[in-house]
């Protein structure tokens, strides 16, 4: 697969250096950490010779990022890849929810789209109650609005 | 977990919302105003997955023998695995039909309605009223096409109907259906080599590269309608070694021939998938339904138990389902993997109890796009016809 032809490939290894919002510094090889629109930009705008901060982004959260970054440019089989993502999303809600937060602030398009099918997945089969239940959201329809938008596709809520 | 959406962007919010299925999206538009808004705004379809347009639904009604009023209509969405009873589903006829994302009754006058919410609208009338025609939706290679855009109809074969009467004989002409004009258009009928049978009950047909092609379910014969220049290609024989009868699906890359086949298979009888070449109508097997799926389909006892068997698909599916009552109707359905190509058969579920025995039932498949189940007034504004 092309993929696994750049790893042999890349020459330069240079390493980029990201710091969580709790000071944890984690050196990243660039290609890897170039995933994230986020640090592309920020290394583009002249911080790449020192150090990148992320204010947004914990030391834990940032670990596994940095894990995923790492896997994403290690030119792994794709069906490999398909496995070791389903392992990395299968984490508890409150980690979840970090990651999500955090791969939304570093814009890494491809990590996002796995933790937002995860997401989807837990509201997948719930009734609108256990939803909100589940996210802490406050119903604010009136009850006949409620009532209106269950009539006009009443199967889908049976 | 608890705030997770009110932390989250809106672009977020929306991409999470975007990889649910169709019956979880309904419910998660009555969980909050802002989802329904992010739910409804006209280019969430858009953001949503290919995933809604490559796996279509499974519809089955079922008209009973008796009362109509114990007729049943379910739907089933292979992305939640799950059927659904469309409850109040108003029958327009004992006719009618479905293709990508409408209904279509011919009979005593053409009408058609958005799929999932039946809202039947009659056109000005065929030139030559039918009943069981071939149906085909498409959109007009000259005009820029988006979701939004009216698609054309076209109606092939078919069996004549005046005034209750049925003429077989009869060689329909093709009629094209432009919903701006609200007129239709006509083209030259089948070609003769289908006469031993012009209705749907012995044809199959596929929409396949701006070209629909016919193809005799038992005689074999294929040739397709090319629509932007408006002739039948030559009449070919597509017939795979063995094979005892088939149908035509035009797959999300591919047209497929679906069929059952007396072939060199140790075990009898087999169904299966070929891959076809659409100029040249080579065929090259791509898949066999394991035996416990096909004996699951059928009963065992009978004879011509095979029979009974009818096939529908496009996206990335094919379902293959029996039209008998005995089993209450089971299906099974073969996804075919648009990255390797790779085919991967299930059972669908049963259907939901109580089935009722029918007389006839009416099949087909459909996508189910986001814009087909949101929106009353905006979509009556964009389906409607000037009339």
């Amino acid at each position: 697969m092309a993929s696994s032809e750049s790893t042999t490939t890349s020459t330069t290894t240079k390493v980029l250096r990201l710091k969580s919002s709790d000071n944890e510094i984690f050196g990243v090889e660039e290609k890897a950490a170039l995933q994230s629109e986020t640090i592309k930009s920020l290394a583009e705008d002249g911080y790449s010779e020192d150090v990148i901060p992320l204010f947004n982004v914990e030391k834990k959260t940032l670990a596994k990022i940095v894990e995923w970054l790492n896997k994403h440019a290690s030119g792994s089989s794709k069906e490999e890849l398909k496995r070791w993502d389903a392992d990395f999303v299968d984490v508890d809600k409150d980690v979840l929810y970090d990651l999500l937060l955090a791969s939304n602030y570093l814009n890494i398009e491809v990590l996002l789209h796995q933790l937002a099918q995860k997401v989807a997945d837990m509201i997948k089969g719930k009734k609108p109650e256990e939803i909100r239940q589940l996210f802490g959201i406050k119903n604010d329809f009136t009850p006949e609005e409620e009532a209106e938008i269950r009539r006009e596709n009443a199967w889908a809520f049976e | 977990m608890s705030d997770l959406f009110s932390s989250l962007n809106s672009d977020a919010a929306e991409l999470i919302l975007s990889h649910l299925p169709i019956p979880s999206l309904l419910r998660a538009s009555s969980v909050c105003k802002k989802w329904r808004s992010l739910i409804t705004t006209p280019n969430f379809p858009s953001l949503c997955h290919n995933h809604h347009k490559y796996h279509p639904w499974f519809f089955l009604h079922g008209l009973h023998n008796t009362s109509s009023r114990n007729n049943q209509s379910f739907a089933f969405d292979p992305s939640s695995n799950s059927w659904f009873i469309l409850r109040s589903f108003p029958f327009p006829s004992s006719d009618f039909t479905g293709s990508s994302g409408f209904l279509f009754s011919t009979a005593p006058s053409f009408s058609f309605s958005p799929v999932l919410k039946p809202r039947w609208k009659s056109t000005s009338p065929l030139r030559f009223s039918r009943i069981n025609p071939l149906l085909g939706v498409f959109c007009d290679h000259q005009r820029p096409s988006n979701y939004l855009s009216k698609p054309k109809f076209i109606v092939v074969g078919g069996v004549r109907f005046i005034g209750g009467l049925v003429d077989i004989e009869d060689r329909l002409a093709v009629e094209i259906y432009d919903p701006c004009t609200d007129s239709w258009d006509l083209g030259p009928p089948l070609p003769a080599d289908f006469r031993s049978g012009y209705s749907s009950q012995t044809l199959s047909s596929a929409l396949f590269k701006q070209r629909f092609f016919v193809f005799g379910i038992y005689t074999f014969f294929v040739s397709s309608f090319d629509l932007d220049n408006r002739v039948w290609s030559q009449v070919q024989t597509l017939r795979p070694p063995g094979v005892v009868f088939a149908f035509l699906i035009a797959c999300h890359e591919m047209l497929v021939l679906a069929g059952v086949c007396n072939g060199p298979h140790p075990h009898g009888p087999s169904f299966n998938l070929w891959r076809i070449d659409e100029e040249s109508m080579e065929f090259s097997e791509i898949a066999i339904m394991p035996q416990d799926l096909l004996y699951g389909l059928v009963d065992s006892e009978e004879e011509d138990k095979f029979a009974s068997l009818k096939c529908v698909g496009m996206g990335c599916l094919i379902y293959v389902f029996n039209e008998e009552y005995h089993k209450k109707y089971p299906a099974c359905v073969c996804e075919i993997s648009s990255d390797s190509g790779k085919c991967s058969w299930r059972r669908v579920p049963q259907l939901p109890s109580p089935v009722n025995k029918f007389h006839k039932v009416i099949s087909y498949c459909s996508t189910v796009l986001p814009h087909n189940v949101f929106g009353g007034e905006e979509e009556e504004k964009i389906g409607s016809i000037s009339d």
